[in-house]
């Protein structure tokens, strides 16, 4: 009787799922696939055939579907012989990108990504595409990809260099030095670790400071020189060069701005600088969320040093309440007074919150 | 006998099977005839399904106006395209997106969010990345479409910038930080969490403090407003001035929380005098307390950001707290850490009793049904609130019930009518309050994101309407429109909500959240758990505040699940987090020489720089090091 109760309980299911769910009833109708408007298949070179299993394999593998796009590179591999073809380097490249990204990773398949990276490399040295196989061969080495991973830090030192010294004319060899720096950074707890990679670094971008991949390598060395060394003089300069350049993440500029304008206000007191990415904050950066936090620090400056003439911008943001372009039925409040004429001791940026002064913030703690 | 046993039973089974066969067959030759796929394919419909678990009150019904204007536009009749709305429960919206997303069915368009396969990296296997498309201009924000009286400014903007532009977020609420890529267009704005409160209620309470003045004998519940007292035997929240006199004569909201909390004191007042034991200050809910908490979190602990803060990264991190307290850079028995607790333990006694086990929909009812002063959520439940409340107006469509109460405001009828709704700000202390030398500033809300954001499915075979018809939602007017009927905030640059949303218009103005300390959640495994129970108990009334630091202290200090647990686990999640980004510059290298595409390059700058600068993980070692210098990094 339970057999015949679970048969009537499923055909119930199928009656509800029929009914209520529209996606399995209503297939999208698909005219920009499949066959012409007279049901045939044009026959299609295998050239071409070829050509359509590697652009499959590489849309995989930019939609980040890694296991099917290792087939479809090894597929394209196999058609794509004799080996130093176009198509060939392409596939073995894409196949081993396939291999060192599959999750999750094995070491029979890291293997097979580092030979198939050496065999491009060896192959077709002249191309772009051996750098990045090179490259690729030092972060194999370097990244520890599965729980019992060795990072074998000397050996990816060998290939960022071969990079840097083998196509030192393509943006890949800056990428590789920034990677052979980094190296010796990791090595943080042995003495002179850190200087070693600075150093490295400071003396490659002599003459590079501004190629495509600049930004990245002052941003990074702003850190460093910050976080690892204590050289804030190094790491404001640094970061100067990055923004002057246009940094590579500007979604991430608030933190950056808030942290070198911080620098340069408490550790170097070198107020121009701190006022220059405290105002920036405000005016390039407002959704990081920091605007209110810089609008307070440049009302102190403007208050302790008056013959420096600092203007604490508005923040513009949201349409709103402090918004740039209201519409046409968007209520506007006063405007909030303009530096120099606030008629009150209250700074404007507490004003705006409609509260009285509130104690100094403990900026460091005893 | 068996035979006959066998009929009634399979037979029945049987039946049920071929009418659900035919049922179901019936619907999809129905559904593929209209759609064109079977018969006369010229005649058929392109179908763009829209699909989300949006199901509060308004919104169905104002999407489906949108839908059904833009379905009667010349251009998408002509082609022949209808957009249909799907609404699916959030309880299994999950399931059905995976499902489909899997299967190859998915909607054209679906709503970003329930699901853990939208929300990292692996989104980017099933729906399309949206940064090219949204980097140029809407074309339904045109001279025809565009408001005549717009400011020419604005105007300007809306039809020559890029459409992410157009957005009061820049679309943030679709970036996904995995991928350096936009993958959804929010369609609505969600601003800040406010209080709304019953303005009868307040005018009660005002009332009852108004009397407490100028009784010839203060009342002693009204003298214990005022602060006496020091140290442990501190009490009251007020100082009595001739301005907190002046407020209270007034008919001003409180703006400061030692005045909140008279209003509080002078409700439970009104619920002695009237026998109403239900009725209490704040509809809190086990929901409720940690709204509170976040908001004042930052004022009181803000202080100690840039000591905490050791990786240097603007944002202070859950084991960046925890750590802080193995190093002794703060204590439980900071003054400003005790008022903290303090401080919200006393706002939730002002929530009924037994708060804990209440739930958000139960809170909702006790403050629509008037047994609660105020209630803390965020604009999403305000077209619920308000309806509830202030009542719909009698229209010819809604009528009133004889059942129905109307009452005229305003020369309108309006039925079920029970009070007016104020909506404000999360109260700091004020000057010469109780907490005021704690307290900094409030959170700035610069950073709040748009929400409602779809998604264009990789397998959609009308990836074009689909883009057209988010065009279309996220133009000026119809945005407008559409978020004032559902009785939500629009998200277009110059866009306004209806008046009562106006106070949910996010104010940049207060501190980065980031400088927060972090207790719980973000990284904090089972020290974060613990400590959100133990907080819990503590914010009820079950535990006082040495019981309850002492047992935090002790799963702190646990060698196995205390802080150092907390770091390392930090530390594999850093290790995963290097693999991953390793597949996102696979990825960018492979568009890069592979496809020669030209944005390729600053996505790929943009990872690379990410995967530097955690220095291959030990960039946690390091920040070890720096805090705990003769202490080695802990193994597991």
């Amino acid at each position: 009787m339970a057999t015949h109760r679970t048969a009537a309980l499923f055909c119930t299911g199928l009656i509800v799922l029929s009914l209520a769910d529209p996606l399995a009833a209503a297939p999208a109708p698909g005219p920009a696939s499949g066959p012409g408007p007279d049901g045939e298949v044009a026959a299609v070179p295998i050239a071409d055939v070829e050509q359509s299993v590697l652009e499959e394999a590489i849309s995989e593998l930019t939609f980040f579907n890694f296991e099917k796009a290792y087939d479809l590179f090894r597929d394209a591999q196999e058609q794509a012989e004799p080996a130093g073809s176009k198509a060939w380097q392409r596939s073995v490249l894409g196949r081993a990108m396939a291999a060192q990204s599959i999750t999750p990773a094995t070491q029979a398949m890291l293997n097979e990504a580092d030979e198939l990276y050496r065999t491009l490399a060896e192959t077709s040295p002249e191309t772009p595409l051996a750098a990045r196989a090179v490259l690729n061969r030092g972060r194999l080495a370097e990244v520890r990809d599965y729980g019992g991973d060795v990072v074998d830090l000397e050996a990816a030192q060998g290939f960022y260099r071969r990079v840097f010294e083998g196509w030192p004319e393509l943006d890949i060899a800056d990428e590789a030095a920034l990677r052979y720096a980094d190296t010796w950074v990791q090595q943080f707890e042995e003495p002179g670790a850190v200087e070693k990679g600075e150093a490295f670094l400071s003396q490659w971008m002599v003459g590079r400071e501004s190629r495509p991949f600049a930004a990245v390598l002052w941003e990074y060395l702003s850190s460093v020189r910050h976080n690892y060394l204590a050289d804030y003089r190094g790491s404001v300069e640094a970061f100067q060069k990055a923004d002057e350049l246009g940094l590579a993440e500007p979604s991430l500029a608030g933190g950056e701005y808030w942290r070198v304008a911080q620098l340069a206000d408490r550790q170097l007191n070198d107020l121009p600088v701190a006022i220059h990415f405290y105002t920036k904050l405000i005016t390039d950066a407002a959704r990081s969320g920091r605007a209110f936090n810089a609008r307070l620090e440049l009302e102190r400056i403007q208050k302790d040093n008056p013959g420096m003439n600092v203007k604490v911008p508005e923040i513009k943001l949201f349409g709103g309440k402090d918004g740039a372009s209201p519409g046409p039925d968007t209520p506007t409040e006063p405007p909030s007074p303009q530096v120099g004429e606030t008629p009150s001791d209250t700074p404007p940026a507490e004003q705006a919150m409609g509260r009285q002064p509130a104690p100094q913030a403990p900026q460091e703690l005893p | 006998m068996k035979l006959k046993s066998f009929l009634n039973v399979n037979l029945f089974g049987l039946l049920l099977l071929l009418v659900a066969f035919i049922i179901s067959l019936g619907m999809i030759i129905s559904r593929s005839y209209e759609e064109g796929n079977l018969g006369n394919q010229a005649s058929g419909k392109r179908v763009v399904q829209i699909m989300h678990w949006q199901l509060e009150p308004g919104y169905r019904q104002a999407m489906q106006n949108v839908i059904d204007d833009y379905n009667a536009l010349p251009h998408v009749k002509e082609a022949r395209i209808e957009v249909r709305q799907l609404d699916v429960t959030e309880r299994v919206y999950a399931q059905v997106l995976n499902v489909h997303a899997v299967s190859g069915t998915a909607p054209d368009l679906c709503e970003k969010g329930m699901s853990a396969l939208v929300g990292g990296a692996g989104i980017a296997q099933f729906f399309d990345a949206l940064g090219e498309v949204g980097s140029h201009p809407n074309p339904y924000n045109n001279p025809q479409t565009l408001p005549d009286d717009l400011a020419p400014e604005l105007a300007k903007l809306l039809k020559n910038q890029p459409w992410r532009e157009t957005l009061i977020d820049g679309m943030q609420g679709g970036w996904v930080t995995q991928l350096q890529e936009y993958y959804a267009v929010p369609t609505s704005f969600f601003g800040a969490v406010k209080i709304y409160y019953n303005k009868e209620l307040f005018k009660q309470a005002k009332q009852i403090l108004r009397d407490a003045i100028d009784a010839p004998t203060t009342p002693a519940w009204y003298a214990d407003l005022f602060l006496t007292g020091a140290g442990d035997e501190l009490s009251g929240f007020v100082t009595d001035t001739p301005e907190l006199r002046a407020w209270v004569r007034s008919d001003d909201e409180p703006q400061t929380l030692g005045r909140m909390l008279m209003i509080c004191r002078a409700i439970r007042q009104i619920a002695a005098e009237s026998g109403q034991s239900q009725l209490v200050p704040i509809a809190g809910s086990s929901y409720t307390d940690q709204l509170f908490a976040q908001q004042y979190m930052l004022a009181f602990t803000s202080g100690y950001a840039t000591a905490l803060n050791t990786d240097h990264d603007a944002s202070v991190s859950g084991p960046e707290t925890w750590m802080g307290l193995q190093a002794g850079t703060w204590s439980f028995d900071d003054p400003q850490i005790a008022a903290f607790f303090e401080c919200v333990r006393t706002i939730c006694d002002q929530f009924p009793a037994g708060f804990l086990g209440l739930d958000r929909e139960q809170a909702r009812r006790r403050f629509v049904n008037e047994q609660a002063g105020m209630i803390a959520t965020g604009s999403w439940d305000a077209k619920s609130l308000f309806d509830a409340t202030l009542g719909t107006p009698v229209t010819e469509d809604d009528p009133a019930m004889p059942y129905e109460t109307v009452t005229t405001i305003d020369g309108l009828a309006i039925k079920n009518h029970k009070f007016d709704v104020g909506i404000m700000d999360f109260p700091l202390p004020g000057p010469g309050e109780r907490w005021n030398q704690y307290t900094t500033y409030p959170p700035s809300d610069a950073q709040a994101n748009g929400g409602a954001g779809f998604m264009v499915y990789q397998r959609s075979t009308n990836k074009e309407w689909a883009i057209d018809f988010l065009h279309y939602l996220t133009s000026f007017a119809v945005n407008q429109r559409f978020n004032r009927e559902a009785g939500w905030l629009p998200i277009v640059v110059g866009t306004t909500p209806t008046p009562n949303l106006l106070p949910f218009t996010p104010d940049p103005n207060g501190l980065a959240p980031s400088d927060s300390m972090i207790f719980s959640g973000d990284a904090t495994g089972n020290l974060g758990t613990r400590f959100i129970g133990e907080f819990k108990n503590f914010l009820a009334g079950d535990l006082d505040y040495e019981p309850f630091v002492e047992t935090i202290r002790q799963v702190a200090q646990d060698p196995r699940t205390g802080i150092d647990r907390v770091v390392y686990d930090e530390w594999l999640k850093l290790r995963d987090r290097v693999r991953s980004v390793e597949s996102l510059i696979t990825v960018e290298a492979a568009n890069q020489l592979l496809r020669d595409d030209q944005n390729a390059t600053r996505k790929l700058n943009s990872s690379i720089r990410q995967s530097a600068l955690m220095h291959n993980s030990t960039s946690a070692l390091h920040q070890w090091q720096k805090v705990f210098p003769d202490k080695p990094f802990p193994e597991f």
